[in-house]
């Protein structure tokens, strides 16, 4: 017996037979074969909960004849309360017209076959196929939603669907398609299409189900999403009973958001700074990389296709109309990046966006309806003859899409004319661009970008802009100036006309009070650091040609010199590490920063250089000040208490004239005194002012990711991070200048060859040395 | 100077940044096989006028090779001895006494079926096992691709036997495919994953060999022993092949799917469809053979084998599978109102060490005696063979002879299936399964069939 169970267990299994001819044993009628409808699929077969029920009609009659006009509040409201759920619709335009069993019942529609119906109006137990709606259900309206094995395909009714309501189309109005299928596998004409063996969308291929993220707000079998009344409690565990919520089931559909069943600081190891990305970016901004569906870039409702459906133009297609969006080639777009408001503070997503063009009516808000429309063009399948003598103008009896464009007063006027015969007040084309927030065509890990340079550049996604219609109806005012809907997104995005066409363009990070490295310039700390550092070297350059100058007409000839032993072993090392780490701070800065010659892919590196020699410069300076501190040498740095005036005076006259006239330096180097007053004053400012500074702005960037609460304090990124960028010019400029000033001693090179060795060639003067070097 | 350096050498292992923690996909244990091949075609100048010459020539340099080869079930069409489930003494199983639901049985059918034996001549219960000579040198290892073997195992006497002798070298796919992608009677008749198509295939037929592989390289072979095993002449997997034999664990990145790998052989997925390019056969009607009226063509009917299915791109059969089956063995009882499994593959949810596996099953009716409950192979070619006289009484007396049987004289038909767990036509990563092929909606598994509450997506894997 058991044998016998177990051979039935692996001869049942005669799965999804690849053509009829795999089923070979049921033709031949002598194997076992199981019977179809043993699934275990859920939806698939008949609920066997949901009670027997009457249909009724509108009057509350049962219906007795199959077809009959039957009423779903009457029918379905005899148990569950319809005016409950009707009144606890979240988007009620939307689904209002969608009667119960659109998205319960397998199909939308109850059995019409006579069959499945008892005599006396009751629909027949194992005809009850209903169910929590299935993702097919949600499809019917939400566009392109695919289940099954067959080849995803844009369907026909696709453009027609196209109506300017606010239900969420989302394939036309983002591209993305929810399926769990491979690209690879579907019907589309794509590029590069053989190596895209990824899904459409990664949910759907993991099996969550449209109502697994969008489920009836009160469901029991739901976790709560957390009040935030109480911030000690997550979660409440009272329930309402089932019984409850079938009978009013709470129609406000939840929208779950990534992080209800994701926690990304699990994962995105590989990510620098990744509590900052996390923070200021949606899951989304990475994870809908490039919808390969057809998106549209414009919807002109203003005319209407023989078959209904308004003029669309997509983007992400290769060039070539006409093809029918399953043969054209989907090239795929990158969305734009736009903050997007949530809980305070902005985080970037991504948006598609589309222009829209409309009949309205100039005494209401709402647009013309489709019907309308269709009824001014078209009578039954045709257009109507009056449309089709003026809009045809290559006389070919059909009207193709530029003839149909409202691109002059004649036409316009013909069909706003036929709009007012059809009951319509003041009718007007209106003109909007709506942004669409992008949720599903999620991608996987592996596919997601993870090129720093993509947003971290010039070239940045951030700041990237998206075409949207090439043509205007007649008589539209400057379309640059058309309202962009969509939240917090439309106020960080502009219009602008180029070449005759509208873009719309991403207006930067700073609206979000954001600032992206690589991308993000603040104007004011560039233009006045780069002053500083032009000033100085511009008076550098003239004090070196005078130097020149003079000192050829002069003849200066040189003194007598004695080698002094001025900088010690450490004072050397501790200088030439300070001079390497300040130049790979400098050049690693302006690398990450403007993109100044840096390999591609190498921002994270550059990166992290900057980080490191910033540590060393540190490290470098403490140990330094400490052996200043302890061995008394940081007497060099202090200027003297009596006398300093004079003393600068002294030095700054010797620059100014002295130097030129080739009269010795006011005060020669020694070992006691290693730097002039003027020096003294430059490292007093620059050590304890510009340093400490640069120091601490650095680590608040640095500490931005971890301890996001402390640069806040101090106005963000977009704050501190431009005063960096001032103070990092300030040290160029000190650098110039320090390096000119080495040049000033006994020979051009003398300076800095005492800082090699150690040794100083000083001036033979008589009496103790009290001066001090010049660099 | 010392400063420097270790500054520098800290910044190289910072901005290098820290090493992939992905796991290797490929286990260092893989080794590309360097094969070393010496031209033969010096040592055989002369005629050779019988294959047992050739035999003889080539034990002359490679002494130990036939006594090697004697001890293989590639010889003795025997295995070790096994103990097989619901049999009480140990039994040596091997294509020799194994009944299967093609051509039905060896025994009684040698000549016509040693054209596969690697050896010459066995034609009858007399063949000599210790006969060196005999053993088929160049069937496994001759590439002139001019080699064919007839009845008894002989090749054609029209062959320059030395021209092919100079041709040999290691065994490359087409050596071992001239037997087993034909085994049954022609092209892919026992074998699901294995055909011609194999011979020079694409990635997409068989990723392995697509890629160069040969049989050699995973049935890694040593002293003429050849790993691997085939269940419809085996019960259990000593000495077989595993994918984890090159591939290590865990294999993929994504840790969900690395979860199945308790419940699910790799090639559940990897293996998504077998006779993919040639078709197989998976249904065997001999009760309806003989009739001299119907018109004949090789995949549907013939006259002496009677009806067959062949299918296509087909989808695997999947069950439970320890590696090991149940047998029928020559003589047991059958209950004839129900399908009689030859090689039941072993094991169920509740085994842990049984994981889902695909196959390619072969369903057939085949005549047993209706009194004794027992099948009986007929004989099938010679005189009094079924061939020759289209006379199953006859044909089914003198094959329970052979098998040593009794016939009571009356015979039946009764409902076999025979099962092929798949390991070949493995496909590129691409086109393995992906969840929604087994989880929700379209599902290939009958889940409850299997064992399991539900779809284990929802209800949770085996407990």
């Amino acid at each position: 017996m058991r044998r016998a169970l177990r051979s039935f267990a692996i001869l049942a299994i005669v799965v999804g037979t690849l053509g009829a001819r795999a089923s070979s044993a049921a033709e031949h009628g002598e194997v076992a074969v199981p019977e179809a409808g043993a699934r275990m699929v859920p939806g698939g077969r008949p609920n066997p909960m949901h009670p027997a029920f009457a249909a009724r009609d509108q009057s509350g009659e049962r219906v007795t004849v199959p077809g009959q006009a039957m009423s779903a509040e009457r029918t379905c409201g005899a148990c569950h309360d319809a005016a409950y759920i009707a009144s606890h619709h979240g988007d009620a335009t939307a689904h209002a017209s969608a009667p119960c069993v659109s998205c319960h019942v397998e199909g939308g529609q109850l059995p019409t076959d006579p069959s499945a119906w008892e005599t006396d109006g009751t629909l027949r137990r194992e005809a009850i196929r209903i169910s929590s709606p299935r993702d097919a259900n949600c499809g019917s309206c939400h566009a392109i939603v695919h289940t099954g094995s067959s080849p995803v395909v844009v369907p026909r009714e696709f453009e027609r669907a196209a109506e300017l309501g606010h239900s969420p189309r989302f394939t036309l109005e983002t591209g993305v398609v929810f399926s769990a299928q491979n690209l690879s596998d579907s019907f589309l004409n794509l590029a590069g299409k053989a190596a895209r063996t990824y899904p459409w969308d990664v949910h759907a291929r993991r099996q969550v189900r449209c109502v697994d993220c969008h489920y009836a707000s009160n469901s029991p079998t739901r976790q709560t999403q957390r009040t935030g009344k109480l911030s000690f409690l997550s979660d409440d565990p009272r329930r309402i009973a089932l019984s409850d919520f079938l009978h009013r089931p709470d129609h406000r559909l939840a929208s779950a958001v990534c992080t209800d069943c994701h926690d990304a600081s699990a994962v995105h190891e590989f990510l620098p700074y990744k509590a900052r990305h996390l923070a200021k970016l949606e899951c989304q901004a990475c994870h809908v990389p490039d919808p390969m569906g057809p998106a549209a870039r414009m919807i002109d409702a203003t005319a209407v296709r023989a078959d209904g459906a308004p003029l669309i133009a997509y983007r992400g297609r290769a060039e070539g109309r006409g093809e029918g969006l399953n043969a054209e080639v989907g090239t795929g777009y990158v969305p734009l990046l736009l903050p997007v408001a949530s809980g305070g503070a902005a985080r970037l997503g991504p948006f598609n966006a589309v222009e829209r063009f409309f009949w309205a009516s100039a005494r209401a808000l709402e647009p013309v309806s489709v019907d309308a429309v269709r009824a001014a063009y078209l009578d039954g399948p045709a257009y109507r003859p009056e449309i089709l003598q003026f809009f045809d103008a290559d006389r070919d009896g059909t009207l193709s899409g530029d003839e149909l464009r409202l691109d002059s007063d004649g036409k316009r006027s013909l069909v706003a004319a036929r709009l007012r015969a059809l009951g319509v007040q003041d009718p007007e084309i209106r003109h909007e661009v709506t942004l669409h927030h992008l949720d599903h065509g999620v991608a996987s890990g592996a596919l997601v970008e993870r090129d720093c340079e993509r947003c971290h550049a010039t070239a940045s996604r951030l700041a990237s802009s998206l075409d949207l219609g090439e043509y205007a109806p007649y008589g539209t005012p400057d379309p640059a100036a058309a309202p962009i809907l969509g939240g917090a997104a439309a106020s960080s995005a502009t219009l602008v006309t180029a070449g005759g066409r509208l873009r719309i363009e991403a207006r930067g990070v700073a609206p979000a009070r954001l600032y992206v490295f690589g991308l993000s310039r603040s104007a004011w700390s560039n233009r006045l650091g780069l002053g500083v550092v032009c000033a100085v070297a511009a008076g550098v350059l003239v004090h070196a040609v005078l130097r020149v100058a003079s000192r050829r007409r002069a003849g200066v000839t040189s003194r007598p010199t004695r080698r002094v032993y001025v900088y010690g072993v450490y004072e050397r090392v501790w200088h030439w590490l300070m001079a390497a780490s300040i130049l790979a701070l400098m050049a690693s800065g302006l690398a990450t920063q403007f993109g100044f010659l840096r390999p591609a892919g190498a921002l994270p590196a550059m990166v992290r250089i900057h980080n490191f020699f910033a540590v060393v410069l540190t490290v470098n300076a403490a140990l330094s000040l400490f052996y200043h501190l302890a061995s008394g040498a940081i007497r060099q740095f202090i200027p003297p208490s009596h006398g300093l005036a004079h003393e600068v005076a002294e030095q700054a006259s010797y620059y100014a004239r002295g130097i030129f006239l080739g009269q010795p330096a006011p005060s020669a180097k020694s070992e006691m005194r290693k730097l002039n007053p003027l020096q003294q004053l430059t490292y007093l400012a620059l050590l304890n002012v510009l340093f400490p500074f640069q120091v601490l702005s650095g680590v608040v960037i640095w500490g931005a990711s971890r301890w996001p609460a402390f640069a806040d304090a101090l106005g963000g990124l977009a704050t501190v991070a431009p005063l960096h960028n001032l103070g990092s010019w300030l040290f160029v400029a000190f650098f110039v200048l320090h390096l000119y000033l080495t040049t000033t001693g006994h020979t051009v090179l003398a300076h800095i060859r005492a800082m090699v060795d150690g040794y100083e060639e000083v001036e033979a003067t008589d009496g103790a040395a009290t001066g001090g070097s010049h660099d | 100077m010392a400063v420097l350096g270790g500054v520098l050498a800290a910044l190289a292992m910072y901005v290098t940044g820290r090493p992939s923690a992905l796991p290797p996909p490929v286990a260092p244990a893989f080794q590309r096989p360097t094969r070393a091949h010496l031209d033969h075609s010096p040592y055989f100048t002369s005629k050779l006028d019988t294959p047992q010459d050739v035999t003889r020539a080539c034990l002359k340099c490679h002494e130990k090779s036939a006594a090697q080869m004697m001890t293989t079930p590639h010889w003795l069409w025997l295995g070790d001895e096994v103990t097989i489930p619901g049999h009480d003494a140990p039994t040596r199983l091997g294509k020799k006494n194994a009944l299967n639901n093609f051509c039905l049985s060896v025994t009684g059918n040698l000549a016509s079926c040693t054209k596969c034996h690697a050896g010459y001549g066995w034609s009858d219960t007399s063949f000599d096992f210790a006969a060196a000579e005999n053993v088929d040198c160049l069937v496994c290892h001759e590439r002139s691709g001019q080699y064919v073997k007839g009845s008894a195992g002989l090749p054609d006497p029209s062959l320059d036997l030395a021209a092919v002798a100079r041709t040999v070298g290691f065994p490359t796919r087409e050596n071992c495919g001239v037997c087993h992608n034909y085994g049954g009677g022609g092209q892919a008749v026992k074998h699901g994953d294995l055909d011609s198509s194999l011979e020079n295939p694409s990635r997409a037929d068989d990723v392995h060999m697509g890629s160069g592989f040969l049989c050699i390289d995973c049935h890694e072979t040593r002293e003429h022993k050849i790993s691997g095993r085939a269940f419809s002449v085996s019960v259990e997997d000593s000495n077989g092949v595993a994918c984890t034999d090159c591939h290590q664990a865990p294999p993929h990145h994504d840790p969900r799917i690395n979860t199945h790998l308790a419940s699910v052989a790799c090639q559940t997925c990897h293996i998504s469809s077998f006779a993919r390019k040639l078709p197989t056969k998976t249904f065997w009607d001999w009760s309806k053979a003989g009739d001299p009226t119907r018109v004949e063509d090789p995949h549907e009917y013939l006259k002496i084998k009677g009806e067959f299915v062949y299918g296509h791109e087909l989808i695997p059969e999947y069950g439970w599978f320890n590696q090991s089956v149940e047998r029928y063995l020559v003589g047991d009882r059958i209950d004839p109102t129900t399908v009689v499994d030859l090689n039941h593959p072993r094991g169920d949810i509740r085994d842990p060490s049984a994981k889902i596996w695909p196959f390619k099953v072969h369903r057939a009716i085949v005549p047993y005696d209706v009194e004794r409950a027992v099948l009986i192979p007929p004989i099938t070619s010679g005189p009094g063979g079924f061939w020759h006289d289209f006379d199953w009484q006859k044909a089914l007396e003198l094959g329970a002879a052979a098998s040593g049987l009794e016939f009571s004289g009356k015979y039946g038909w009764a409902r076999t299936a025979m099962y092929w767990p798949l390991s070949h036509m493995v496909e590129p990563k691409e086109r393995a399964l992906t969840c929604d092929s087994c989880h929700g909606e379209g599902s290939r598994l009958d889940w409850a069939a299997l064992g399991y509450e539900g779809d284990p997506i929802q209800r949770g894997g085996r407990r």
